[in-house]
């Protein structure tokens, strides 16, 4: 195993980790989730399209949070939510890919690489998704 | 071994940009197929990659349009759940790219370029897969990667972003061909 590929494995665990904690919390929170609404059961490379797509939504709502009132903020929060319950099973789907998935280890390289970087864009996503919910009335930029 | 991967995280968010742009480029042919196919106009789509490229050349006088080209783009993706033929998906792929793009102006600590390629990757060994091709063997994909890395090429050269994206475009529009191997003029 190369140097990066460690690098990336060890990124990988940290990650974990820590996206874990996060979902528990943001879980608790989210009693409310309408995950029923979303029955796609595709391919690998479908959970990597909607994982994109809703990271783009939730960063797009994030934006939006300081310049809205009390009630659309709280609407922003539960749209925010919506879109993590239903991320959040493609997520655990796609970080379980296994090795044999990959037609060859350059690919799979890429493959980690890319999990490294959709986790650490989560992370950043629920960090900031926690603030918000502490914080509702509070301008939280980006 | 491909090296673009590795590559792609020393880019800096102009030259980040400037490589998804061209893999969207690059899979327009495939959106285009499945708009013709369910009557759909392209050109709304096609507006706002062409105002993306405008950006990257340094030419947008302002980025306040493209907030609203964001929710633009939200509305023409297309949902492949309300479609029977297998395109929707590619041609998600290249508006969810066209996306990411666009949010990438509005907010520079947006870098899909990883994720954007791995997602183009994922695509053409899916569709690789249902035709029964080897990987290894498959046309489609070294061209895949002679692509990237000939775009990685250019955009890291030293010279004005006008005259890269000059020469960027017809790269990437790769003789109206996609990485799947679409073509409308066929």
């Amino acid at each position: 195993m190369t140097n990066i590929s460690r690098y990336v494995m060890t990124l990988l665990i940290q990650i974990k980790t820590l996206v874990v904690s996060l979902i528990l919390i943001c879980c608790a929170s989210m009693s409310t989730a309408d995950e029923s609404d979303h029955h796609h059961d595709g391919t690998h490379s479908d959970d990597l399209l909607y994982l994109l797509q809703y990271k783009i939504a939730i960063s797009e709502l994030q934006q939006a949070f300081s310049g809205q009132s009390p009630e659309e903020q709280a609407s922003n929060l539960a749209q925010q939510q919506t879109r993590f319950n239903k991320a959040m099973p493609l997520l655990k789907r796609y970080l379980e890919t296994p090795e044999s998935r990959y037609p060859n280890m350059s690919i799979y390289h890429q493959s980690l690489q890319s999990r490294g970087a959709l986790l650490a864009d989560y992370v950043k996503l629920l960090a900031h998704h926690s603030e918000q919910l502490q914080a509702p009335s509070k301008s939280t930029n980006n | 071994m491909n090296h673009t991967t590795s590559s792609l995280n020393d880019l800096n968010q102009w030259q980040q940009l400037a490589f998804c742009t061209a893999l969207c480029e690059r899979s327009f042919p495939n959106y285009e197929l499945f708009c013709d196919i369910e009557s759909i106009e392209s050109q709304p789509a096609r507006k706002i990659l062409n105002k993306v490229w405008e950006y990257l050349r340094g030419q947008l006088k302002s980025t306040k349009n493209m907030e609203k080209q964001l929710e633009v783009l939200t509305d023409l993706i297309p949902n492949p759940e309300d479609y029977e033929q297998y395109g929707a998906y590619p041609a998600m792929d290249t508006l969810l790219n066209l996306q990411s793009c666009v949010q990438s102006i509005l907010d520079s600590s947006i870098q899909d370029g990883t994720n954007i390629q791995m997602l183009t990757h994922e695509r053409l060994l899916e569709v690789l897969e249902l035709q029964g091709i080897d990987v290894e063997e498959s046309e489609l994909w070294q061209r895949q990667l002679a692509f990237e890395s000939q775009i990685i090429e250019l955009i890291t050269q030293h010279g004005s972003h006008a005259d890269m994206v000059k020469s960027l475009i017809p790269l990437a529009k790769d003789g109206g061909v996609s990485q799947l191997g679409i073509c409308l003029d066929d």
